[in-house]
């Protein structure tokens, strides 16, 4: 079954690689999110610029060599600009903070993006055929004398070469004061939820003078603020269900059946803490930057700085996994406090079938986690390693004195070269990780 | 009880503990330091992270002398990677401490434990006093500055000195945007003459020339502008004296008041 297999099972290989090569990064091709579409066979990618890149699966083309395919750009397109609140002084960015597409129900494309405080609902079509023949138009589009018309006739629909079309349908605005930092489409394909550093909101797709504010949790004297959400997501089965996760390391669960504000969790999900390995950064790297729901629903998904932890939403008391991704940067968090590196905000992502995990680490590293065999596997995003169909290697770093052959130290870790944004096909094993301002899309070898 | 012959032993836990207390003291300090140089480069990069800004406060909350950990659980970062600018540890005070070098100076450390106390405050009040409103200022219903970013500050002093539709294609190399600058500028002057016109009112029946002999003993007149700038941000914001009354103020509140910028300066000389 495709994506059924581990992430260690499969030989990985390179495919392709989107993006400039240039040394000097534009800080607006700074990749932001990563999104696969519901089939897989949409790619989409926001960036710093504020602009969407949508790429197409093509299938298995001329090329015998080519193991499945591969993604080519399908649409272009600015979805958000930069703007300015003059009230309070305040530049609103264009970065794309996500992406997210809604189930496909007819031959378009819709997907949310959002920046800081707007969120925008885009449709994508295709165009491949024009009208001709018009009565009151020329071939050139220009008027014709009415009185000059002596016989009408019925335009007909002619091929073109195809156009792919983005538009804005909705813009859901002016709902958030804070940043915005998650949108999730509900299961019921009619509503989904934005989230900010204090609010979430439920939102109705056409509606976009208004939302229901589900979750509060600004205090009243803001002195008393010590605690911000930083994700959340709805359920994917159960559509009154969703999660939101904390700067603290908590998770709660909310039932919107119960009340029409959510303040009141259902269930709390919090690890108790270690005396043993308390520091003066623990709250900091106890921060979730990501969570998710496995496709089955019944597990969740966070990631903090330095561990993915699964929860099974029948227990709230500890995660039944833990996944150290890189904990030899515990001896390294004073620096990394100093740097900013530990305010990174770090996503993960599931395979189709919920049996591994990938997310993302420094140096331009990526982690992959089977769950079955609780086998680990580290690989690098790089242009010396893409070679076409060139399997990856493993890498490792070494913690230890002595550094083997092939091993990097981690005092030679970049910490410049982060890669915060990883997805995952739904259904193939193709993964896309986003570095820096470059796409890389690997995929596992073709037995 | 001892074995005859056996020659006492100083127990090495007291000394092994005051190292270990010394460099969570001397870590802490460090990283305090560090806490407020990131909250003070948040404030003038334009970086308004809600989620960044809070864990930074409580970081620093965590901080107070009295979580010093019994077991000397001293955590510490090894050697720095390439291409990361190093963690130092800060001077701060007589008490230098360098790794296997212990050098404990009650001193310093009783300074610590007093300008920790007065920088918690002070980085209290200025959280409360940067504190802006996402929202565009203070509800009704607030009896003080809600917590939010710096970046709003221009907004509640009412500064808009801001320039129209030329920001798009300003970008400084850090990722900020230059126009911004101009208005913390702006803003870091008005909370400055706040602080002064605060001080001076205080100060209007008072003949401050006895106590300038004093701040000149210990070299008050040789600050620069701009060290007493950073000196007025840290004082506690004098909220419950009215800014425009005349009210006669007692002699030893404001006494007390000077002493605190005694020992404020003492602090600011030693590092």
């Amino acid at each position: 079954m495709a994506g059924a297999a581990s992430g260690n099972d499969f030989q990985w290989c390179f495919s392709q690689v989107k993006g400039a090569i240039d040394e000097d990064v534009a800080e607006a091709d700074i990749i932001s999110t990563v999104e696969f579409n519901n089939s897989g066979e949409l790619l989409a990618t926001g960036d710093k610029g504020g602009r969407v890149v949508i790429f197409q699966h093509e299938e298995e083309c001329k090329h015998r060599l080519q193991l499945r395919g591969e993604y080519n750009v399908y649409s272009t397109f600015q979805s958000h600009e930069p703007e300015f609140d003059y009230l309070k002084s305040l530049e609103i960015e264009e970065k794309i903070n996500k992406i997210r597409w809604l189930p496909q129900q007819n031959s378009a494309h819709f997907l949310l993006s959002t920046n800081d405080k707007t969120i925008k609902l885009w449709k994508i079509s295709e165009r491949d055929k024009r009208a001709e023949g018009y009565n009151l138009k020329d071939e050139n589009g220009r008027l014709r004398d009415p009185f000059r018309i002596t016989s009408l006739r019925v335009p007909v629909l002619m091929p073109m070469d195809l156009m792919v079309e983005a538009s804005p349908r909705r813009v859901f605005a002016n709902a958030h004061t804070y940043h915005i930092n998650s949108i999730s489409v509900n299961s019921d394909h009619e509503t989904y939820l934005s989230a900010d550093d204090l609010r979430i909101n439920l939102w109705h797709l056409e509606i976009t003078d208004r939302s229901f504010n589900i979750v509060d949790i600004k205090p009243a004297n803001m002195e008393e603020l010590t605690e911000v959400i930083t994700a959340a997501e709805c359920h994917p089965n159960q559509c009154n269900v969703f999660v939101y996760s904390s700067s603290k390391g908590t998770i709660r669960l909310c039932d919107m059946r119960a009340a029409a504000l959510c303040d009141r969790h259902t269930k709390f999900f919090e690890e108790p803490d270690d005396p043993s390995s308390r520091s003066f950064f623990s709250e900091i790297i106890s921060s979730i930057s990501d969570v998710k729901f496995s496709h089955s629903g019944r597990y969740m998904m966070t990631r903090d700085y330095l561990s993915v932890k699964m929860w099974d939403l029948n227990m709230e008391n500890r995660p039944v996994e833990t996944y150290q991704v890189h904990e030899y940067l515990r001896g390294k968090l004073c620096t990394l406090y100093e740097n900013d590196c530990i305010f990174d905000k770090f996503e993960c992502c599931w395979n189709g079938s919920d049996s591994a995990i990938m997310t993302g680490s420094y140096n331009n590293f990526f982690r992959m986690f089977e769950r079955n065999t609780r086998k680990d596997i580290t690989l690098e995003a790089s242009r010396e390693s893409s070679k076409p169909r060139a399997t990856l290697k493993p890498r490792k770093v070494s913690t230890g004195g002595k550094r083997k052959k092939d091993e990097i130290s981690v005092d030679s870790l970049d910490f410049n070269k982060k890669i915060l944004h990883t997805a995952w096909h739904p259904k193939e094993n193709v993964i896309a990780v986003a570095a820096t301002n470059n796409l890389y899309i690997f995929q596992d070898k073709v037995n | 009880m001892i074995s005859k012959g056996q020659k006492r032993k100083l127990h090495d836990d007291d000394v092994v503990g005051d190292v270990r207390s010394a460099a969570w003291e001397s870590q802490r300090q460090s990283l305090l330091d560090i806490s407020l140089e990131k909250y003070h480069r948040s404030h003038d990069c334009m970086e308004h992270s809600l989620r960044r800004s809070v864990l930074i406060a409580n970081t620093l909350k965590h901080m107070h002398p009295e979580n010093r950990p019994l077991s000397g659980s001293v955590t510490w970062a090894g050697p720095m990677p390439s291409g990361v600018p190093p963690c130092t540890m800060r001077e701060s005070g007589p008490g230098v401490l360098t790794n296997g070098d212990v050098v404990v100076d009650m001193e310093h450390e009783w300074l610590s434990s007093e300008s920790d106390f007065s920088l918690s405050a002070a980085v209290s009040s200025i959280l409360k006093e940067l504190d802006m409103t996402m929202a565009g200022g203070p509800g009704p219903g607030t009896q003080s500055l809600p917590f939010k970013p710096a970046a709003n500050l221009a907004a509640d002093l009412g500064l808009k000195q801001y320039p129209s539709g030329n920001w798009s294609s300003e970008r400084c190399a850090e990722g900020c945007r230059t126009s911004e600058r101009v208005v913390f500028a702006d803003t870091e002057e008005v909370v400055r003459s706040s602080y002064d016109g605060t001080l001076d009112d205080l100060l209007h029946d008072i003949n401050t020339s006895v106590f300038e002999r004093e701040m000149g003993a210990i070299g008050v007149r040789d600050i620069s502008g701009a060290a007493s700038d950073e000196l007025l941000k840290y004082l506690p914001p004098l909220t419950s004296v009215p800014s425009s009354s005349q009210l006669p103020i007692s002699l030893s509140q404001s006494a007390m008041n000077l002493n605190e910028l005694e020992h404020i300066m003492e602090m600011l000389f030693q590092s």
